[in-house]
């Protein structure tokens, strides 16, 4: 039984990497792109075919996959970084959509719908760690070590400036900070971070195809940070634990077998939808508002300011 | 496990200036850990494991099928097939004597909610075999099954790439390329046709089905006028449909399944493509009758034999509509019966031979079983992966599926030797 927590709890973690970095463009730089799926997809197939052809170690593969995907965010974030509201929306909405397409008819590269199987698990100084318990280690000390980097920058001047340029980018520009260079080294820091999380999800599935990189996991994602708490560094990490541990919960309510799936489904979107009512500011968002409130105003602050 | 920092990450990050201190990692890998963890009260609380013993108070058939979402349609269909043969043989006294008890995964015909299904399926309900469909799904979980030995079988999905793909896999439907075969020779030697038209739907089935398609028809002396593709979401095929109907080919196969293939037939013969339809049992989806219409007619496609075991046929159609009335039989739900009862043959078996009730005796067990009789036929898994089975082709007259061809009649023709006596 615990194989299953263990698989749980390595997806968790892939997602924790993916919320975590687009959290980083979207909570505190306030960049609202939906490309994050597609940059998680781009550093699989990137971690995937270095393993597959030039048969490299993990490690490095891992190390590859980052960089590939840092350079493609970089090279999108030159021009996407120039945009705003809407029209960044699009524009990451139209390279999704170029993404999957190259995935889909690049066939000599990617084998298109076929997939890439047969990827071999994680190998650290030659242990093939190919058992449910090192897997999910590798995983976590991944999500551990990104989310230290996510951490670091947050928590430093540099993550002061991101807030700056999310609240007031005129502001933030006309105090001596060069905006645009903020945003696409962000911009190409979270596709790097969101193609380690892909690289892991490879070597997890050993498995990949364009479906599973679809629009639908940039909303997951999306879904995550907004319910976690945007802007907040621990939001991102429950929102991701709970996109995923919630509707594993939900396969063992004792349901009749011609409803399984969709009451899962709808119970799971009322649930997402009263958080969403109830907690606008996501889980963390809102017990943070709390704590700062009673701090600040005192018990008896609870009635009128409440 | 533990993995030291790469000393060259801090030179890589401009923004890594003053250092992490060792606090915040700790921190950080604390909070991993423990998010990690977390989960596990939580199934702990959902089952327990049992100790090691030859033969449970249930026999546990799993099954990952998508029941929401695009391929829920599908997906009730395998249900309402692995239903019956649950009740039937629960009726029969189950597994020599064991009650035997359907668990059903939702995927979403997705990789990786197959992977976490199969990871409850064999971890939680501790099942010995399950059913998957949809090749994405299923080649995801092949190491799974391997890891476990836990055998995995399929009646609906029948892409080339699952050939040799894993051990515990097993098929009770022939592979895609299979089908081609009988509907190209069924082409060439009952109709005499040798000008084609080919579209396929660009997915892991189409693009599988493609090269073997025109390999064999230009080893068989057959013209392909034009290829065609199209999207899985498409609903337009206009432009496609004309290119098709300017080709002017004496027939067009389609390799496809999914419920636009009503509209793909539709509006080829608005387009004056009026020349016949040659598919696989794909084509025959309940929205080939009810949106295509007369534009159905015409239409060709192999199909899993009914013709050769027809009392039972008969009895199953009679229970199916006792049990869901006014719904229509889908070869895919007599697939999934027929799946069923194999397995449970195989397990019982395995049963009386007095061996342990796991994967790969299972396995073993249907390999050795050879040839099944089920209400669609006969057929016989191999060890690859591959699957013989008997085909019917089918058509559509009065807006129903209808025999065209017996098996026996097909075999008779020397369109396909199915090895019937």
């Amino acid at each position: 039984m615990e194989y299953y927590a263990l698989s749980v709890a390595a997806f968790v973690g892939i997602y924790v990497i993916l919320a975590t970095s687009y959290d980083l463009l979207m909570g505190y730089a306030g960049m609202f792109s939906i490309a994050h799926g597609a940059f998680y997809g781009v550093g699989s197939y990137a971690v995937a075919l270095v393993l597959l052809r030039e048969h490299v170690a993990f490690v490095p593969a891992l190390i590859f996959g980052f960089l590939f995907t840092t350079g493609v965010g970089y090279l999108v974030g030159w021009q996407a970084t120039r945009l705003a509201g809407d029209y960044l929306i699009v524009a990451s909405l139209v390279f999704a959509f170029i993404v999957n397409a190259l995935m889909l008819n690049l066939t000599d590269v990617t084998r298109g719908t076929m997939g890439l199987p047969g990827i071999p698990p994680p190998e650290i100084f030659g242990n093939v760690l190919s058992d449910p318990i090192s897997q999910v280690v590798v995983i976590w000390v991944t999500a551990a070590i990104c989310g230290s980097v996510v951490w670091r920058i947050v928590h430093s001047p540099y993550g002061r400036v991101l807030r700056s340029i999310r609240d007031d980018p005129a502001a933030a520009s006309a105090s001596g900070k060069y905006v645009l260079q903020y945003k696409r080294a962000i911009f190409a820091l979270s596709a790097g971070l969101a193609g380690v999380a892909g690289g892991l999800y490879a070597t997890y599935v050993q498995f990949i195809d364009p479906n599973s990189f679809v629009l639908d996991t940039s909303f997951l994602i999306l879904i995550a940070v907004i319910l976690g708490g945007r802007g907040t560094f621990w939001g991102p990490v429950v929102g991701a634990t709970f996109v995923w541990v919630l509707p594993q919960a939900m396969t063992f309510l004792p349901l009749q077998p011609d409803s399984i799936g969709p009451v899962e489904q709808i119970a799971y979107g009322v649930i997402i939808l009263l958080i969403l009512r109830f907690r606008p500011q996501g889980l963390v968002g809102t017990l943070r508002r709390s704590r700062t409130q009673l701090m600040v105003s005192g018990p008896e602050a609870s009635g009128p300011h409440a | 496990m533990s993995e030291k920092r790469d000393p060259n990450d801090r030179a890589t990050w401009r923004v890594w200036q003053e250092g992490m201190s060792r606090r915040s990692f700790l921190r950080s890998a604390a909070f991993a850990s423990l998010a990690g963890l977390s989960i596990f009260p939580l199934v702990e609380a959902c089952g327990s494991s049992t100790a090691a013993q030859s033969y449970p108070a249930k026999f546990k058939l799993g099954n990952i099928f998508g029941l929401s979402g695009t391929p829920a349609a599908q997906g009730k269909q395998f249900q309402q097939g692995i239903e019956l043969a649950v009740s039937d043989q629960n009726k029969k006294g189950g597994i020599d004597g064991i009650p035997i008890e359907a668990v059903y995964e939702d995927s979403q015909a997705t990789p990786a909610l197959a992977v976490t299904a199969a990871q409850k399926l064999i971890n939680v309900e501790q099942v010995a075999v399950f059913t998957n469909v949809s090749s994405s799904p299923v080649l995801a979980v092949d190491p799974i099954a391997d890891q476990y030995k836990v055998l995995q079988v399929t009646a609906a999905a029948n892409s080339p790439r699952l050939i040799n793909a894993s051990k515990y896999f097993l098929a009770s439907v022939p592979n895609s390329t299979f089908e081609v075969q009988v509907g190209l020779t069924l082409a060439q030697k009952h109709f005499k046709f040798s000008k084609a038209a080919f579209i396929y739907r660009n997915d892991d089935l189409g693009n599988g089905v493609k090269d073997f398609f025109t390999n064999f028809w230009a080893k068989a002396g057959g013209q392909l006028l034009t290829v065609q593709s199209h999207e899985p979401t498409q609903a337009d095929f206009t432009t496609l449909a004309s290119k098709v109907a300017a080709a002017a080919p004496e027939f067009i196969y389609i390799t496809s399944a999914s419920a636009t293939q009503g509209l793909l037939v539709k509006q080829l013969r608005q387009a004056g493509a009026t020349m016949p339809i040659i598919s696989g049992v794909g084509l025959a989806v309940t929205e080939l009758f009810s949106v295509a219409g007369d534009a159905s007619k015409d239409c060709y496609w192999t199909s899993p034999s009914s013709s050769l075991n027809p009392s039972a046929f008969s009895a199953f159609s009679s229970e199916y509509q006792a049990a869901y009335p006014g719904a229509t039989l889908s070869t895919f739900t007599s697939q999934h019966y027929d799946v069923a009862n194999a397995i449970f043959a195989a397990a019982i078996a395995v049963k009386k031979a007095g061996q342990p009730l796991d994967g790969a005796h299972i396995r073993d067990a249907m390999l050795a079983h050879g040839t099944f009789l089920g209400v669609q036929g006969p057929f016989t898994p191999h060890a690859d992966g591959s699957c013989t089975r008997a085909e019917d082709i089918d058509t559509s007259i009065n807006h129903q599926s209808t025999t065209f061809l017996t098996a026996k009649q097909v075999q008779d023709q020397g369109i396909y030797d199915f090895g019937l006596t």
